[in-house]
């Protein structure tokens, strides 16, 4: 309860040191700055009124609607396929041209195991695998969550080479969270950090 | 001389001179009030560099849509609306995600992702006459910064409001679309939270105790 006050002003302190700076920008940049227009009032009629909001909640319907299809879909994209790996077809980037249709028995599949060339599709038959090249991983992993705990202790005066110096020893422990949507995971990391900072007394 | 309330007829009157034009009655409406927007932008962004962005930009668009305005008498919780909007519109802009970096580039040890523009701060005042002190007085705001933050942001909007602008529990009610009592409720929880958190973090140096008295140390 005896430090109530304390923190007290020292919250009024902290919030008018982050604050007091910016009074009366608001006031000179609306007096100096371009005019701005201003619409004057005007009764709108309740017809008027009504109409304009019902062409509101159509439009928030539609954008909602958007949003959700949108989402969907970007949902339905990221989904993993079974063996994890992403398929990509390259027809239209140097593989079949219109009309030139492979036979079923393509020599690319003649042998499993002769590697394609890179960035063309394989024509497949209906006994064919149709193979798939690593995903490139499209998204790194985002850090979702850092928090730092610290604490400082004043261990005190000493004395350095004749001079008085204040020993203060600063201990941090930095908690960094990492989520790799890719591969599902959620990292960790922990680092401890101590440091011993000695500030110089003045003297008189 | 503030009144009990922000819902104010003389207010109301400058309002309304405003609404019919006057540059000079909004000019006098931002200056009784832009101390109640810093402290909602504040609250959001936690930077106050942006919340006096996100205020000036607020007043603007309380300009511009000031015909819309029914009731000049609720002018201050509808100012309000607009600051809240804007702030968050601003915070899901990835703004915040901006300073905080900027921040963690200049910051020393012991700064928060939440944390505060010391180095600004620092650069505007005198230069300090004990390192020791300005290194803790440089920890607390650390401390107060990051404990506000755990706050919720309703909460901690009454905080701000209360320690920044002085508003008594109906005025931060009338902007918060709360009951008074309610108020005093989040207060009295977040001062208890606030004092917890902070003598938790606090050093082994008692604040006010001399540091730099070398006879004493000898």
């Amino acid at each position: 309860m005896n430090d109530e006050p304390k923190w007290d002003d020292a919250l009024e302190r902290y919030l008018a040191g982050e604050l007091d700076r910016q009074l009366g920008r608001s006031v000179e940049h609306f007096v100096q700055g371009e005019i701005v227009p201003f619409r004057p009032i005007k009764a709108l009629p309740e017809r008027t009124l009504l109409h304009r909001r019902r062409w509101r909640t159509a439009g928030w319907l539609a954008a909602a609607a958007v949003t959700l299809a949108a989402g969907i879909a970007a949902w339905s994209r990221q989904a993993p396929p079974d063996n994890g790996l992403r398929m990509h077809e390259h027809g239209s980037q140097g593989g079949l041209q219109a009309g030139q249709a492979r036979p079923a028995k393509s020599t690319v599949h003649a042998s499993p195991k002769k590697r394609l060339p890179a960035g063309r599709a394989a024509a497949v038959g209906a006994k064919q695998p149709r193979p798939v090249q690593q995903a490139q991983p499209v998204q790194q992993a985002r850090l979702v969550q850092q928090a730092v705990r610290w604490r400082t202790l004043d261990e005190g005066t000493v004395m350095l080479d004749g001079r008085a110096v204040r020993k203060l020893r600063r201990q941090r422990l930095e908690r960094v969270e990492w989520w790799d949507q890719v591969r599902g995971v959620r990292i960790q990391t922990l680092a401890p950090r101590e440091e011993v900072v000695l500030v110089a007394i003045p003297t008189h | 001389m503030r009144s009990e309330t922000i819902l104010d007829a003389a207010v109301e009157a400058i309002v309304r001179r405003a609404q019919e034009g006057d540059r000079e009655a909004f000019a006098e409406l931002i200056r009784r009030h832009e101390r109640i927007a810093l402290s909602l932008a504040y609250a959001v962004l936690a930077d106050g560099d942006a919340a006096g962005d996100v205020s000036q930009d607020a007043f603007l668009r309380a300009w511009q849509r000031l015909a819309e305005l029914r009731q000049p008498e609720r002018f201050a919780p509808w100012l309000c609306g607009i600051v809240r909007n804007m702030a968050r519109d601003a915070l899901r802009r990835g703004r915040r995600e901006q300073i905080a970096q900027s921040r963690a580039a200049q910051s020393h040890a012991g700064q928060s992702h939440a944390g505060q523009d010391r180095a600004g701060q620092t650069g505007r005042r005198r230069p300090p006459a004990d390192p020791a002190l300005e290194l803790e007085r440089q920890e607390t705001s650390d401390q107060i910064a990051a404990a506000l933050h755990e706050l919720d942001e309703e909460t901690r909007m009454a905080v701000i409001l209360r320690y920044y602008d002085g508003l008594g529990s109906k005025q931060i009610g009338e902007v918060l679309e709360l009951s008074a009592a309610a108020v005093d409720m989040r207060l009295m929880r977040a001062r208890q939270f606030l004092r917890v958190r902070l003598d938790d973090g606090t050093t082994s140096n008692q604040p006010g105790k001399p540091t730099t008295n070398p006879e004493v140390d000898r």
